[in-house]
């Protein structure tokens, strides 16, 4: 069993608001906004990294991820290799309605339900990108409360159409969010307004940017 | 301060909006893609942004929605408490004063009201609930064809008992609408009932301008009337509306809507007793004769309001009030008949917030039936029979009928001899294309139970084959009571409507929700369609004298080549329009795009051409002219001048990028057949074979056969410049 699966988390005394992301790359040393509020849309959360333990949200636990749910404090535990999710259960944990009791590969539009009554998707949308989202599906939420994660790998497609992992019905034209080492890019068609100074083809995203064109507006916290 | 400018959709518009009824969703937050009607709403101007904290304590996270009253905002307060910031930018004082009337209001199916404050620019705000869930435009939005009865029954349970509560405080929402209503977690909440008023004696408050939402307004209300009746009203169209996907009383113009609420009644024969005789008596024209209460309309449904003031199941369901429709509004719509077993009464429970359902009695249910014409010719010839049948009885009774008959039966022994072949053709090619498509349609998802199917589809009254409910006919005579002309606030409130490219929007991205499997259903259907119409233009083409007559088997090999290249146009017109319909794109993408698919059909011409051995060369006198432009190109043309490679793939690609084909198959196309979108088909042909000519007059066969068959294969999705809510209306 590659060690993976028994690390340990990292202790971490952030409050819930504060972004939170993998144990590889600690807020504030990345630059990576770890938030995404769409205007219009939803609010989500950009977890870097390649692993991400998932579990109950309570005072102290210090996981990746938290559900406000009855779960335990570490449930289950997601791993990225290339463009393949992997999932380690470490409560009861199913897969589509099976049972798992070893690493699972997680396939696009898989259901996972952790214990009786916490159940989310996991949905790798855009054949082009390795990024994938997490929702929830049951009557929880995620705590800080987002509408969805983002494992993001390498890029994150927002726009109109179907194949984009954040679905953007009144947008025109697709942006695409990518990440280069350490930072985030942002690349559009449409001529963007980022903090009120015109910008277009490929520009560098940082905590706090507000970013709105005529039919669209976000802000990265 | 950031100013967040979204896309600007009829907010800017006419003052009269300041005053305007309409208002959006004040709290909504799901991250799915909003409604249609919605998306027009939510897509305007925000004032703040991430991070801002316009009011102290509270930083606002992102936008959510805008109306006609504020911004509404998601926010946080320094304490981590979730939040919703609405701004009131319009109307303050109204506002506020409804609002302060329901602050202390608590029930959990009203979205809780926290706090009103006011910004250091004096700006007023209301903080209250923060709504997680779907909202119930929404939900209606995602089952175009009604809610299972279950989920309908558990919606409108909780809404019920939400509006009771506010109904017992003496108070009217006098706005409700499916935009006003989320589920949070199982949780019904009725939301933005700022315009609530208290119930006065004479009816009439401070508040003078005309109220609520065109598609759920009641009539009185353009009187100025408004008693806790246009709740039970909007109550019954919200019913109606979750059990058949469409509102009751629909139109092309905001005029139109108000003057069926007025005057039309609805149709019902859609729905089963007791929903029938429910939303019949809700939907009465004369307030007096509704119910009296909500209670009292629960009642014959099987539910119960409890001394705590939440939603119960009863244990005899009360009396079905009597309903009588003024006129028989059925005509229009062709019966159903297959019959289909009948729900399963212990599934028909509502579920209800803090209440496991019990098992007990239920509605009432005849024998559904489930006759789904599905089949997408079947389905065309059904609607266009009833279509002919509607019209053939609502012809006057002075003897135009008998000549048209004699006429009819005349023209049938004239072309009998004609008409009989091709009906035989067309019939026997059906009974293949039926097999395959059985074996071939989509898989469609099991519903775990009966009642998973919409309630509307599995009534056995009339019904249409289309998902959606037709809307009802509008009749010119008043019902019950004197009806008043609309008033000028509603005709002022009429005026602002969305432009029909904004219509055109909203349609394409309800295309866009739909499933998968619809559209891979529908694409495939329109396949098989298009082979049929080839199939037939082709027998028909047989008999003309160009190919029958003579014993030369040149015309009818060319027939063949040039049946197989309008089909492979046809198709390939076909698969680019279903991946197009979703949107309008470019123009010039599309004709590149589309000029690169018409090299493909080239070389397919050409190859057919060299399978066929076609003898161009023996029928010179089909050659349409003997000067165009690249006659003389090297290579383009033998010296006997039949086409070669270069000339198939330059006049098919020509053809492709000149004609906007996708239109002729787009979904949302004003009407399902043009003669005149034929007609540009053929003049396009023509200009292409001016250069890059094509032995005639297959080419223009193609272009015509192409044309007819993308048309009456791809049906045609909505009504001409349909507006299925008016909550896109105004803002």
């Amino acid at each position: 069993m590659r060690n993976w699966l028994a690390k340990t988390v990292a202790v971490d005394h952030r409050t819930p608001e504060t972004p939170t992301s993998s144990q590889s790359t600690s807020p504030g040393h990345t630059g990576i906004p770890q938030f995404l509020w769409i205007d219009g849309v939803g609010g989500y959360r950009i977890c870097t990294g390649e692993e991400w333990v998932v579990g109950q949200a309570v005072p102290g636990n210090q996981v990746d991820l938290t559900i406000l749910g009855d779960l335990s404090r570490r449930a289950l535990a997601l791993r990225r290799s290339g463009r393949d999710y992997f999932l380690q259960p470490w409560q009861d944990v199913r897969i589509n309605q099976h049972p798992i009791d070893r690493p699972a590969l997680l396939q696009d539009g898989a259901e996972v339900t952790i214990g009786n009554r916490v159940q989310m998707s996991f949905r790798l949308p855009n054949p082009w990108s390795s990024s994938a989202i997490l929702k929830l599906l049951s009557n929880h939420r995620w705590q800080p409360s987002v509408d969805g994660i983002i494992l993001l790998a390498d890029s994150i497609v927002m726009g109109p159409m179907e194949g984009s992992h954040i679905v953007c019905p009144f947008w025109n034209k697709e942006l695409v969010i990518y990440r280069d080492s350490h930072k985030l890019f942002c690349r559009s068609a449409a001529e963007l307004q980022v903090n009120q100074q015109t910008r277009s083809g490929e520009f560098e995203l940082h905590v706090g940017d507000k970013v709105r064109s005529e039919d669209l507006s976000f802000g990265l916290e | 301060m950031a100013l967040f400018t979204k896309k600007q959709v009829a907010i800017e518009k006419s003052p009269s909006v300041d005053n305007g009824p309409e208002r959006v969703p004040n709290n909504r937050l799901d991250n799915e893609p909003n409604s249609p009607q919605e998306k027009q709403v939510v897509a305007m101007r925000f004032t703040y942004g991430n991070g801002d904290t316009p009011l102290s304590g509270y930083t606002i996270k992102r936008g959510v929605g805008t109306g006609g009253f504020g911004e509404v905002y998601f926010a946080i307060n320094d304490a981590g408490k979730e939040v919703a910031l609405k701004r009131i930018q319009r109307n303050l004082d109204v506002e506020m004063r409804g609002v302060r009337h329901v602050l202390n209001l608590k029930h959990p199916n009203l979205i809780a009201l926290f706090d009103i404050r006011f910004d250091n620019e004096g700006q007023g705000w209301i903080v209250m609930e923060f709504m997680q869930g779907l909202g119930l435009r929404d939900a209606l939005d995602r089952v175009p064809s009604g809610m299972p009865e279950e989920d309908a029954l558990r919606w409108f349970g909780q809404i019920a008992a939400g509006v009771t509560h506010l109904h017992d405080n003496g108070i009217v929402h006098r706005d409700l609408k499916p935009a006003n209503i989320f589920d949070d977690r199982g949780i019904v909440k009725v939301g933005d009932y700022g315009l609530s008023k208290f119930i006065s004696a004479s009816r009439r408050g401070g508040q003078t301008e005309s109220v609520g939402t065109f598609h759920y307004m009641a009539p009185e209300v353009g009187k100025g009337e408004y008693g806790k009746e246009i709740d039970i009203y909007a109550l019954g169209i919200i019913l109606y509306e979750m059990l058949t996907g469409d509102v009751p009383f629909n139109g092309e113009t905001s005029q139109e809507i108000i003057m069926k609420h007025l005057t039309a009644d609805p149709n019902l024969d859609c729905l089963p007793s007791p929903y029938r005789e429910v939303i019949g008596k809700a939907l009465q024209k004369n307030p007096a004769a509704r119910f009296k209460d909500v209670r009292e309309m629960l009642a014959p449904l099987g539910l119960a309001i409890d001394q705590g003031g939440m939603v119960t199941r009863m244990s005899h369901p009360g009396p079905v009030p009597a309903y009588t429709a003024s006129r028989d509004t059925s005509r229009s719509i062709p019966p159903r008949v297959d019959p289909s077993p009948r729900m399963d009464p212990a599934r028909t429970q509502p579920t209800v917030a803090g209440h496991t359902p019990q098992r007990g009695p239920t509605v009432s249910m005849p024998p559904a039936n489930s006759l789904h014409y599905d089949e997408p010719i079947a389905s065309l010839v059904k609607q266009k029979a009833a279509g002919i049948r509607n019209w053939w009885q609502g012809l006057p009774q002075n003897g135009t009928r008998l000549a048209l008959a004699i006429v009819g039966i005349y023209m049938l022994i004239s072309y009998g001899p004609f008409l009989v072949p091709i009906v035989g053709v067309a019939l026997v090619m059906y009974v293949p294309y039926y097999i395959l498509w059985w074996f071939f349609r989509p898989p469609v998802p099991q519903q775990p139970y009966v009642q998973s199917q919409p309630l509307a589809a599995r009534s056995p009254q009339p019904q249409a084959p289309q998902p959606k409910a037709q809307p009802p006919v509008l009749y010119p005579v008043a019902s019950q009571q004197p009806q008043p002309a609309p008033s000028l606030a509603q005709q002022r409130a009429a005026a602002p409507r969305l432009t029909a490219k904004q219509i055109r929007q909203a349609q394409q991205r309800k295309i866009a929700l739909l499933p998968m499997s619809n559209r891979v259903q529908s694409y495939t259907g329109s396949l098989l369609g298009s082979t049929m119409v080839m199939t037939i233009l082709a027998g028909l083409a047989t008999i003309s004298p160009m190919v029958s007559s003579g014993s030369q088997s040149g015309p009818a090999i060319a027939l063949a080549w040039s049946g197989f290249m309008a089909l492979a146009t046809t198709w390939t017109v076909l698969t680019f329009s279903k991946l197009w319909e979703t949107n309008d794109g470019d123009n010039a993408t599309r004709r590149f795009s589309m000029l690169g698919a018409g090299l493909g059909l080239g070389l397919a011409a050409y190859g057919l051409n060299q399978f066929l051995v076609v003898p161009w060369g023996d029928m010179p006198t089909m050659m349409s002219s003997s000067n165009f432009v690249a006659k003389d190109w090297e290579g383009f043309y033998g010296t006997d001048g039949v086409p070669l490679l270069p000339a198939y793939l330059a006049h098919f690609a020509l053809l492709m990028g000149l004609v906007r084909w996708w239109r002729q198959a787009d979904p949302l196309r004003s009407s399902r057949f043009s003669i005149f979108a034929v007609i540009g088909a053929v003049i396009g042909e023509l200009i292409v074979n001016a250069v890059f000519q094509l032995p005639q007059p297959w080419g223009i066969f193609i272009a015509v056969g192409s044309s007819i068959a993308i048309q009456l294969s791809t049906p045609k999705l909505f009504a001409d410049n349909e507006e299925s809510h008016s909550e896109a209306q105004i803002v």
